[in-house]
């Protein structure tokens, strides 16, 4: 499958730069170890990241280098009458630009265990085993970035699906987290830091520093650190793998060199970004504007968003022509995410808000912060000189939730979260002075799984409150503005002070 | 002997050929001729391999063009417009004819002396015509059987074409060589084609040995006593007629003897036979073929 020659060729034909980026990449990567006075092992855990950063650098840079041919109509003439199999001249090209960014990193990391050995413990499981995650990695990252540099027609369009492709879990994420919190759906929180962890690079570089960062240790150091892998995501980087071996099939293989130098309209080149982004800011605008009832602010954003649509156009069709038919689906596109955005919002997101889910070993926290209230703990009257600031502070485990010990308590604090969720999705304001903070988090690993914050207008009763410090910390804070002094209390504290 | 057999090729929704068929003999020098945008270079990047067809195939010695890439080691293929990477000196080029086919360094260098070029030169640096002499100088040192010059043999100066016909007859016979060359240079193509095909409207209009087609098409200029109906000279396969007054200039296909006698039988009062050159042949077919479709 891989053509000798032609990967002779591709080593010869460029043998200089290849050497003169090895020695870039080895002496990038090794610089800490020239800073004096720093730990042995600490200059090896930084050459690690910096190897993998050049390395994914790399995995992006040497598909535009060496796939370039295929989006100018000359080069295609001289490539494609070569006497190469298309599915030999594809497997080739990457096996070269794997073993060349393969060969750099081994040689640092060779290098960098040399400088190392003598006053660390290497531990030689993690070694292979961040090898392999590497190999795997730098694999898959050229097979994906190959393949979407191919989905364009030329060389400018090909660098922007990489970069457009790139930033997609980014936006899904934002996405997520900006209806989630608008919604305030609290399972759905988390999903920004685990939407970008199923980015190809993210996964990756989460996956191979985990394992990296545990090679060497010190002598006089006792390993603390275990190191783990995530098996989904190293799945879901197969997934997308074979994904993108399919494609390169289609893009590559069955490709028509006529597209060369063409405009980019394959579906997964400009049509798919545009839209895709689009929806996205779309959407993110549309359920900002319900929440806000600010409208007059968000005109100039929508026309700011038509006019880069506008532009995005230009590039994708490289004419500047106004087509009737974008100016009726933009319109159209705006007027339905809002819409739906408002017909969610008015019905109260369906009920989602009021849910969490619970899984065993894992625990609720309840923080919840009131502010400038009176002595006798009611909202604060602005001419007061001094103000109260309660906050409640309650761990339950799931599994304990219906006890006799905790159930008033949960009755108590649902009620209120229940009565902020129903002012937030019938009041258009947006801050109040009081706030609850809902976290549900992993009691094992000590990891918050999802959260979300309230706006709250009603205080805790004093009965409730007597109820509530049975199960957790209340504390109190006075903080009187002639003397600018702060007095901090418990509950039981500040009821016998108070008189209440 | 390359066959190419129902040959469809479309871009978008534009057809340019529409079931092209053709059959060239080996060790011939054949001339592709057509009009812009006839299809001259497409159907020459299908040979080398480069597009693929919608239907039909090429074969070059049984071997398909496109799905068997070991028989492209036989085809040079030199477009009108050459690649080369930036910053390439001629040695740097030559790596990638060395490394994927029969690179031969002896005529490497007997053709770098020919066509007079250093082989340290940088090649952005080089003229037009110099840069066609490099992709000739590669072309031709890699042995190929099959060479396709898409416009490649415009653009030398004389000299240098002189030595490139004696090249090329030199490895007809020795290598058993086969060439296309496309061009709109007819007088030249003429002096180095033996056979020619006009590609006309996706397909090949006429094609065939140079020679013979050439004795095929003559003119004759005809005088009559007094002016005569166009329509007298219905019989002939006419592929032009233009008179000026009672001069009568006919083109015509078939036997000269025949027509001779025909025209003999109209009773001018001169007439003169005179030989067409493969211009002239290019033109009154296209003509011919136009007629026929308005008809």
């Amino acid at each position: 499958m891989i053509n000798k020659n032609y990967f002779k060729y591709l080593f010869k034909s460029k043998i200089i730069a290849w050497v003169f980026f090895g020695i870039m990449f080895v002496a990038i990567s090794m610089s800490s170890f020239l800073t004096p006075g720093n730990e042995a092992t600490d200059c090896f855990r930084v050459t690690t990241i910096t190897s993998l950063v050049l390395s994914i650098i790399m995995s992006f840079a040497l598909p535009v280098f060496l796939f370039s041919f295929v989006h100018r109509k000359r080069s295609c003439d001289m490539y494609f009458s070569l006497p190469i199999d298309r599915k030999e001249l594809l497997i080739t090209t990457i096996t070269f630009s794997f073993v060349l960014i393969f060969s750099y990193y081994a040689i640092t990391s060779i290098f960098a265990l040399l400088f190392t050995m003598r006053s660390t413990t290497i531990f030689f499981s993690s070694l292979f085993a961040s090898c392999a995650m590497m190999a795997l990695g730098i694999l898959a990252l050229l097979i994906i970035n190959s393949c979407i540099y191919l989905f364009a027609n030329n060389i400018f369009d090909g660098i922007v699906m990489l970069a457009a492709y790139s930033a997609i879990f980014v936006a899904i994420s934002l996405t997520a987290e900006t209806i989630s919190d608008l919604l305030l759906i609290p399972f759905m929180l988390s999903s920004f830091e685990e939407g970008i962890l199923f980015s190809p690079v993210a996964i990756v570089a989460v996956n191979f520093t985990s394992i990296s960062q545990n090679i060497v240790q010190s002598i006089d150091e006792t390993m603390s650190f275990v190191p783990s892998v995530s098996y989904l995501q190293i799945t879901v980087l197969v997934i997308y793998t074979c994904i993108a071996c399919f494609l390169l099939k289609k893009n590559f293989v069955e490709r028509k060199t006529e597209r060369a130098e063409q405009v980019s309209n394959t579906f997964f080149s400009y049509p798919f970004i545009i839209n895709f982004y689009l929806l996205v800011s779309l959407v993110n605008l549309g359920f900002s504007i319900i929440k806000s009832n600010m409208i007059d602010s968000f005109i100039l954003l929508y026309i700011l968003l038509f006019c880069i649509y506008l532009i995005s156009i230009f590039v994708y069709k490289r004419k500047i022509k106004f087509y009737w038919k974008n100016i009726l689906y933009f319109v159209s596109a705006a007027l339905i995410t809002f819409g739906c955005g408002k017909f969610i919002f008015m019905n109260h997101a369906f009920s989602l808000p009021y849910q969490y889910p619970l899984n065993v070993g894992e625990k609720i926290n309840y923080y919840i912060n009131e502010n400038n209230l009176n002595k006798d703990l009611s909202s604060k009257d602005l001419e007061a000189n001094y103000s109260v600031n309660l906050s409640i502070n309650i761990d339950i485990p799931t599994d304990q939730l219906d006890t006799e010990k905790y159930k008033q308590a949960v009755s108590i604090l649902e009620a209120h979260r229940k009565q902020a969720i129903d002012l937030w999705f019938t009041t258009s304001q947006s801050y109040y002075d009081k706030g609850a903070d809902l976290y549900i988090s992993n009691a094992i690993q000590n990891k918050d799984v999802a959260s979300c914050s309230y706006q709250t207008k009603d205080v805790f009763t004093i009965e409730e409150l007597k109820q509530l410090a049975k199960v957790g910390t209340i504390e109190l804070e006075y903080y009187d503005y002639k003397t600018d002094n702060y007095q901090t209390y418990t509950l039981d504290e500040y009821l016998k002070e108070v008189k209440l | 002997m390359l066959k190419i057999d129902k040959l469809y090729k479309n871009f978008g929704n534009k057809e340019v050929l529409k079931g092209l068929d053709l059959e060239i003999q080996d060790e011939s020098i054949f001339g592709l001729v057509g009009i812009n945008g006839a299809g001259k270079s497409t159907l020459l990047r299908i040979i080398a391999g480069v597009y693929e067809p919608e239907q039909g195939c090429v074969l070059f010695n049984d071997c398909d063009t496109y799905d068997d890439p070991k028989i492209r080691k036989e085809i040079a293929f030199v477009s009108d417009e050459q690649f080369y990477p930036i910053g390439s000196t001629i040695k740097s080029v030559k790596q990638i004819y060395e490394s994927m086919y029969d690179f031969s360094e002896a005529k490497y260098q007997k053709f770098l002396k020919m066509f007079e070029l250093d082989e340290k030169d940088s090649i952005l640096n080089l003229s037009k015509g110099n840069k066609r002499r490099v992709a000739l100088l590669f072309a031709l040192s890699i042995e190929p059987k099959l060479l396709l010059l898409d416009e490649a043999y415009d653009g030398l100066e004389p000299l240098i074409r002189y030595k490139f016909k004696q090249a090329l007859a030199d490895l007809i016979e020795d290598e058993h060589l086969t060439v296309i060359i496309s061009s709109h240079n007819l007088k030249e193509l003429e002096d180095i084609c033996d056979s020619f095909g006009i590609l006309e409207d996706g397909r090949m209009l006429e094609y065939g040995d140079l020679s013979d087609s050439k004795e095929n098409i003559n003119k004759y200029q005809i005088v009559f006593e007094k002016e005569i109906e166009k329509d007298a000279f219905n019989d002939f396969n006419i592929l032009h007629l233009e008179n000026e007054g009672r001069v009568y200039q006919l083109v015509a296909k078939g036997n000269q003897e025949e027509i001779l006698s025909r025209i003999e039988a109209m009773h001018p009062i001169l007439v003169d036979v005179l030989q067409v050159n493969f211009e002239e042949l290019f033109i009154y077919e296209l003509e011919g073929r136009s007629k026929s479709n308005d008809q």
